[in-house]
C-alpha cells in the first residue's frame, strides 16, 4: 500500500525529472564529478601519466609550510575586495544610466549584457591584448590624452586592479540587467513626484528611488 | 610426426606474420600555415621509415613541446608523443616524474655516438646517466644591423669586445628624435628572465650552483648584481633601450627589423623573423659572440640551450621504446638530413623567402655532416644564409653556458623576469637589494621544496 503511495508520488514528478536528466547528467559529469575527484586528489601524488598515490595530509601540510601562502591570502582578499566594490558599483550606475535612457534602451540594455556571453577563454585573450603595454588599445586611448604607457598586466601595483577589471567586465552586464529590474519595480509616480518637488537627480536617486530597491541590491551583492 | 612439425611451423611463422604491429607516437608540427612544409617533411620522414622498418607502425600527433598545457594534459591522457623535443632546461623535472627513460644503453651502441661535442649531451645528464640525445641547439650571441654602425661611424663588434664597447655603441647608435634605441633587450615574459641570465654569466656570475644534488641560488654574487646595473643603467643613466621597453621575444626582432634598434640577441630563429618578414637583407645584419663582462671574473658568454630526442616514460614496453630509439636515430645527420635542408631551401627560394635560420650543430666542427650542410647553404645564397665566419664558428662554441639544471623555466619567468620589470620601471631600486631579494625567494620558495626531495 505504501509503495503503491510512493509510486504515485514518484510519477508525480517523472515527467519533470526525465526533463531535467540531461541537465543532471551534463552537471554530474563536468561539475559535482571534477569537485570530488579534485577532493580526493588533494590527499593524493599525482603525475600525469601515472596512477595517483594516497599520501594523505602531506599535499595539506606543504601548502601550509609553503612560504608563499600568506601572499597568497591577501592577494585573494584583495582581489575579491576589488571585485566586489566594483562589481557592486558599477552595476548600479549603469543601471540607473541605464533606465534614465528613453531612446535605445533595448540596444544598450543588450550592449552591456554582451560580456557576459564572451567565452572566459576569448575574454581573457582580449583583455590581454588590451593590456599589451607598447600596443593595447589602452595605452592608446590613453595616450590620445597626454597619458604615459602603463603597464597594467606587468605592473605589481596594477595587476590587481587590471585582473578585477578583466573578471568584473565579464559579468556586469548581467548584474546591470538585474537590478534595472529590480528598479523597475520602484513605482515610476514616486519619481515623478520627486522631480516635482524639485529634487534634482541626485536626490532622486539616492533619497527616494535606491532605497526602494534595496530587497534587489541586497541579493545581488 | 612430419605433418604435427608442419602444423607447428605454420603457426609460429603466422605468428610472426600477423603479429600485431608497434604503434609508435611520433610527434609531427602543429597544424599551422607556416608550419605546412614542416608537417610535409615529418609525414615524408615518416613513410621512409615504415617502409624500413616493417613491424612499426607511426601514429603523427600534432604536438610541440612546452611545459604548461598541452604536455601535461597530453600525458595525463596518455597521448603525449613517445619520441618528443624538450628543452634543454626540462631534464631534471622529466626525470623526477619518471617522463624519460635512460638512453645510456642505447647511446654506447650507436655509431654516430662519437659525432657529438661531448659537452652537447651535457643538459640532460642526470646523476651521471644520459637522457637525451642533442637535437637542435642554440648559443646565444648578439645581432647588430652594420648600415647603422657605418652610418654612425661605430666599430663593429670584435672578438674581444667588452661591455663598455657594447655600452659605448648603444649609446652612439641611440637616436631618440627617431626613436632609435642602440640596443633592445627582452623585458616581458619569460624570456626577459632567459636574456637577463646571459648577461649575469657574461659577469662571470651564475643562476644556481649544486651542491651534493641539491641547487642553491646563485644570483646574489657581485657578480650577477653587475649584470642588474647594467641593465638599470642603459634604461636610467644611458637611456639607450626602446622607450616601450616590454618586449617579448618577437617584439624585439620586429623592433630590429624595422631598424627601430641596432642590437639584439638571438639564439637561432629570430632572423628568420628579421630578414623573412621585415626583409632586411641577411649581408646587413652582423653577428658577434657576446660581450665579456667586467673584471677578473668576466667572460664573453651566451646560453646554451636547444632541444633534445628523448623517449617517453609511458612509452609501453621495451617494443615501443626499441622503437622510438630507431625513429630517433632514423636518417639522423645522414644525406636524407641534407635532402631535408634542401628541401627547405626550395621551398623559401619559392615563396622569396630565405632559409635564415642559425642552428648551431651539437656536432663536433669538421665533423662530415656539418662541412656538407655549410657547403649546401653556401651553394645557396638567394634562398639560404650560412651564418658566421671561421673565427666566429671557432669562438661561438667557447661561449657557451649551460641553463641553470633545476627549474630553470621558474627561475626566467617568475623571479628574473621581476628583476628585469623593476630595473626598467623603478629608477631608484637598488640592484643589490633586488637581486639579494630575489635570491632569497627563489631559493625558499622553489630550490628548498625541490631539495628536500633529494635523497
Amino acid at each position: 500500500m505504501a509503495e503503491g503511495q510512493a509510486l504515485r508520488a514518484w510519477s508525480k514528478y517523472r515527467t519533470g525529472l526525465l526533463f531535467l536528466l540531461p541537465a543532471i547528467v551534463v552537471f554530474a559529469v563536468f561539475l559535482w564529478y571534477p569537485i570530488i575527484q579534485n577532493f580526493f586528489l588533494t590527499f593524493q601524488s599525482y603525475v600525469p601519466g601515472f596512477e595517483p598515490q594516497w599520501i594523505g595530509l602531506q599535499n595539506l601540510t606543504a601548502v601550509l609550510h609553503d612560504p608563499k601562502l600568506p601572499r597568497a591570502i591577501v592577494n585573494t582578499f584583495e582581489f575579491v575586495g576589488l571585485c566586489l566594490a566594483i562589481g557592486f558599483a558599477v552595476p548600479i550606475v549603469s543601471a540607473i544610466a541605464l533606465t534614465e535612457v528613453r531612446r535605445g534602451r533595448g540596444f544598450f540594455r543588450l550592449a552591456v549584457y554582451v560580456p557576459n556571453m564572451i567565452p572566459g577563454i576569448a575574454l581573457y585573450i582580449i583583455w590581454r591584448w588590451v593590456f599589451e603595454p607598447n600596443v593595447g588599445l589602452l595605452n592608446q586611448a590613453l595616450g590620445l590624452v597626454g597619458v604615459p604607457h602603463q603597464l597594467w598586466l606587468l605592473s605589481p601595483r596594477q595587476v590587481m586592479l587590471s585582473l578585477s577589471l578583466m573578471s568584473t567586465w565579464a559579468n556586469f552586464g548581467g548584474t546591470t540587467v538585474l537590478y534595472m529590474a529590480g528598479l523597475s519595480n520602484v513605482n515610476p509616480e514616486l519619481y515623478e513626484a520627486a522631480e516635482l518637488e524639485g529634487a534634482g537627480f541626485f536626490s532622486c536617486w539616492c533619497s527616494s528611488l535606491l532605497p526602494r530597491s534595496r530587497f534587489s541590491r541586497s541579493r545581488l551583492s | 610426426m612430419k605433418r604435427i612439425l608442419l602444423v607447428l611451423l605454420a603457426a609460429f611463422l603466422a605468428a610472426g606474420v600477423f603479429a600485431d604491429p608497434v604503434i609508435l607516437k611520433v610527434p609531427v608540427p602543429r597544424d599551422t600555415p607556416e608550419n605546412k612544409s614542416r608537417i610535409q617533411a615529418e609525414m615524408a620522414k615518416i613513410t621512409r621509415f615504415q617502409a624500413a622498418n616493417p613491424g612499426i607502425v607511426c601514429q603523427a600527433i600534432n604536438f610541440d613541446y612546452d611545459n604548461t598545457g598541452d604536455f601535461l594534459v597530453k600525458q595525463a591522457a596518455q597521448q603525449a608523443p613517445d619520441v618528443f623535443q624538450p628543452w634543454a632546461t626540462e631534464a631534471q623535472m622529466l626525470v623526477s616524474k619518471r617522463w624519460i627513460i635512460p638512453l645510456d644503453g642505447y647511446i654506447s651502441t650507436w655509431d654516430k655516438k662519437d659525432w657529438y661535442n661531448k659537452d652537447a649531451y651535457l643538459p640532460f645528464v642526470v646523476g651521471g646517466t644520459r637522457y637525451g640525445v642533442p637535437d637542435q641547439n642554440y648559443i646565444k650571441h648578439v645581432l647588430y644591423n652594420k648600415e647603422m654602425f657605418a652610418a654612425k661611424g661605430v666599430p663593429v663588434p670584435s672578438a674581444d669586445w667588452t661591455w663598455e664597447d657594447f655600452v659605448k655603441a648603444a649609446v652612439k647608435l641611440m637616436d631618440k628624435a627617431s626613436g632609435v634605441a642602440g640596443f633592445a633587450p627582452m623585458g616581458k615574459g619569460a624570456e626577459s628572465g632567459w636574456g637577463f641570465t646571459d648577461f649575469i654569466y657574461q659577469a662571470g656570475g651564475e643562476v644556481e650552483r649544486m651542491e651534493n644534488g641539491r641547487a642553491f641560488a646563485a644570483f646574489d654574487s657581485e657578480e650577477a648584481i653587475s649584470a642588474a646595473k647594467l641593465f638599470k643603467d642603459l634604461k636610467w643613466k644611458y637611456d639607450a633601450i626602446p622607450a616601450n621597453w616590454a618586449n617579448g621575444w618577437g617584439d624585439v626582432f620586429n623592433i630590429f627589423g624595422s631598424k627601430q634598434a641596432a642590437m639584439v640577441l638571438d639564439a637561432d630563429w629570430g632572423r628568420n623573423i628579421i630578414i623573412n618578414n621585415f626583409k632586411m637583407d641577411p649581408k646587413n645584419i652582423g653577428i658577434a659572440i657576446m660581450p665579456k663582462g667586467p673584471g677578473s671574473k668576466g667572460r664573453h658568454a651566451g646560453v646554451l640551450g636547444g632541444t633534445f630526442l628523448v623517449i617517453n616514460g609511458l612509452a609501453k614496453g621495451k617494443a615501443v621504446q626499441d622503437a622510438a630509439w630507431k625513429y630517433i636515430t632514423f636518417e639522423r645527420w645522414d644525406d636524407a638530413n641534407l635532402a631535408l635542408v634542401q628541401s627547405q631551401i626550395a621551398d623559401s627560394r619559392s615563396n622569396h623567402q630565405f632559409r635564415a635560420q642559425f642552428q648551431y650543430s651539437p656536432l663536433l666542427p669538421g665533423s662530415p655532416y656539418v662541412v656538407k650542410e655549410r657547403k649546401l647553404l653556401e651553394a645557396n645564397p638567394d634562398a639560404a644564409v650560412a651564418w658566421g665566419d671561421a673565427a666566429f664558428l671557432a669562438a661561438l662554441p667557447r661561449t657557451a653556458h649551460t641553463e641553470p639544471p633545476v627549474a630553470a623555466q621558474d627561475a626566467y619567468g617568475k623571479y628574473l623576469a621581476n628583476v628585469v620589470q623593476a630595473l626598467f620601471t623603478d629608477q631608484n631600486v637598488d640592484p643589490a637589494a633586488l637581486m639579494k631579494d630575489t635570491a632569497r625567494k627563489f631559493q625558499a620558495e622553489v630550490l628548498d621544496p625541490l631539495n628536500a626531495k633529494v635523497k
